[in-house]
């Protein structure tokens, strides 16, 4: 289980967070939505421990991850693919999923299984990053985090700027990660993507959560998108 | 002589003094490309690497090829360990901030260069070279009718200045294997590319870092060592390798290794000839207006990516 209680942050002497508060439970995607700026990709950038929470506590299965270093949060399991893949770009497909088994020495069925999750990936292993088609790019930064075996995936905006058979392919991932009992927290602005992948969403709202709920919560009461989001 | 085989012997001292120089650049690059340090104390590293052989060469005594083999293997273990320190006492604690870090390596170049006045002295000191058997140079003459190869009066070069050449070659070549072939590689240019990401991944930067300018330290180093047993260990003779490198290293592409090695070549090269036909001093001046037309012309270098 994965939990933030009250999580604030700052980005060197600006404050971006005023208190973060949400848990993912194993085998659920919890949603995190809210307007730009609103603190989305800070709080995935906190429980990575790329940046250092200034308060609040957040910790995995009761152990403390708050004042982890990023090298010990991605060795404890938790996956990240950030906004925009950030891809080793002139490294080969192949030597961006090695570098992402490297991490907790995952054994080579880990390479194979993640594979076999995104087949376009097989036939370009020689290739460099930089030259794979933007859903290509999506799929492998997703291979990358998923070679961790992690407990905890961290997905910032994975369906941005795709075409809609290449989401339909990250969701079947996600639903698939979701079964086998991974932790998953999504930022996304697609409100039809939240609705037919996350259990629960959170909105924040200049750096503060301020509302949490079901997604059966929030089919009954669509308003609340507009509300927080201004769609 | 005549002019071809004075051309000859410009070229066999250019391609030791490239053969040198690609080694010293290719650690200044390596740290750049890395770690986005510019190392102004990077000729430093190279002077220790000299008086450090100079100094296990005489504690070893015995046959100069034992003193050279020793100092070849310790010189750039101590000078890499010494600037991994200096990483982690210094560059860490700044958070490799660009600007700090330039002052920084300024303070370093010097500390390392007076400390080794206070202990190693002012004077130049040699080191023996393991073997320096002449090899004369046969030059074909057209004589009778015929051509006939002959032995010019002073026509020839030294094995120990073939076998630097060589060494670098294979050090470049064990360089490019370590970058290419195996996960400690496989790990700086994953840093290199985005040290952000290379930290989410569980790859300790940190120590990349130390490690990465250990190495880049170590090279120079390795350069010194070969060349102290023809021009002599001063705590003074780090400036020239560190212009050179720089010129070099901006020429060929910062942090671009392939473009690092050409430009090498071609620096190293011209600085041998000119300096033998004309003199040293033109060889640096026309290597100076050479960086000035790449930053004018092409200001990411030859095998530079632009930005």
């Amino acid at each position: 289980m994965l939990e933030l209680a009250e999580v604030t942050g700052a980005y060197g002497n600006v404050k971006t967070l005023f208190g973060v508060s949400f848990s993912v439970a194993p085998g659920s995607v919890h949603c995190i939505m809210g307007r730009n700026g609103a603190g989305k990709t800070t709080t995935l950038k906190t429980i990575m421990g790329l940046l250092t929470p200034t308060g609040g506590t957040i910790t995995l299965n009761g152990a403390d991850l708050g004042s982890e270093s990023a090298e010990n949060t991605a060795k404890r399991g938790v996956g990240y693919v950030p906004q925009g893949r950030r891809l080793f770009a002139e490294l080969s497909v192949a030597e961006n999923i090695q570098i992402g088994l490297m991490a907790r020495r995952s054994d080579p069925a880990t390479r194979d299984w993640v594979l076999d999750l995104f087949p376009p990936l097989k036939t370009r292993l020689t290739q460099r990053a930089e030259t794979l088609s933007g859903g290509e790019q999506q799929m492998l930064a997703m291979a990358r985090a998923l070679c961790l075996r992690p407990s905890v995936l961290l997905l910032d905006e994975p369906t941005e700027g795709l075409q809609p058979s290449m989401i339909a392919q990250i969701r079947n991932v996600v639903m698939k990660m979701r079964c086998d009992g991974v932790a998953v927290v999504l930022v996304e602005q697609r409100s039809d993507a939240v609705l037919t992948m996350a259990d629960h969403v959170t909105f924040l709202e200049n750096g503060r959560s301020v509302e949490t709920l079901p997604i059966a919560g929030l089919k009954a009461a669509p308003e609340k998108l507009t509300h927080y989001l201004g769609v | 002589m005549d002019f071809g085989p004075h051309l000859i012997l410009a070229i066999l001292e250019g391609a030791v003094t490239a053969a040198v120089l690609a080694l010293t650049a290719m650690g200044l690059s390596i740290v750049f490309g890395v770690m986005r340090v510019v190392n102004v104390a990077h000729g430093e590293f190279y002077m220790l690497g000299a008086v450090i052989a100079w100094w296990v060469a005489t504690v070893v005594g015995a046959h100069p090829a034992l003193g050279f083999v020793a100092a070849l293997v310790i010189a750039p273990l101590v000078v890499g360990a010494m600037a991994a320190a200096a990483d982690r006492l210094i560059l860490h604690r700044i958070d490799y901030d660009p600007e700090r870090t330039i002052v920084a390596t300024i303070g370093l170049l010097y500390i390392i260069q007076q400390g080794t006045l206070m202990t190693f002295g002012p004077d130049a000191r040699p080191v023996q070279p393991p073997f320096n058997s002449r090899i004369a140079l046969p030059w074909p003459e057209w004589t009778d009718g015929a051509f006939a190869w002959a032995y010019p009066w002073g026509f020839g070069t030294t094995t120990y200045k073939l076998f630097i050449i060589a060494a670098a070659a294979a050090i470049l070549v064990a360089l490019w294997l370590l970058m290419t072939r195996t996960k400690a590689g496989l790990i700086m240019r994953a840093t290199q590319q985005d040290a952000e990401m290379a930290r989410a991944f569980g790859i300790p930067v940190t120590r990349v870092y130390a490690l990465v300018f250990g190495l880049g330290a170590g090279l120079a180093a390795m350069g010194a060592v070969l060349i102290v047993p023809v021009q002599q260990a001063h705590y003074l003779m780090g400036g020239d390798p560190l212009l050179l490198s720089f010129i070099v290293v901006i020429i060929g592409g910062l942090g671009s290794l392939p473009g690092t090695v050409i430009a090498a070549l071609l620096i190293g090269m011209s600085d041998g000839i000119i300096s033998v036909f004309f003199s040293p001093t033109l060889a640096k001046i026309i290597a100076t207006l050479a960086v000035a037309m790449v930053l004018v012309f092409r200001p990411q270098g030859l095998l530079g990516k632009r930005s």
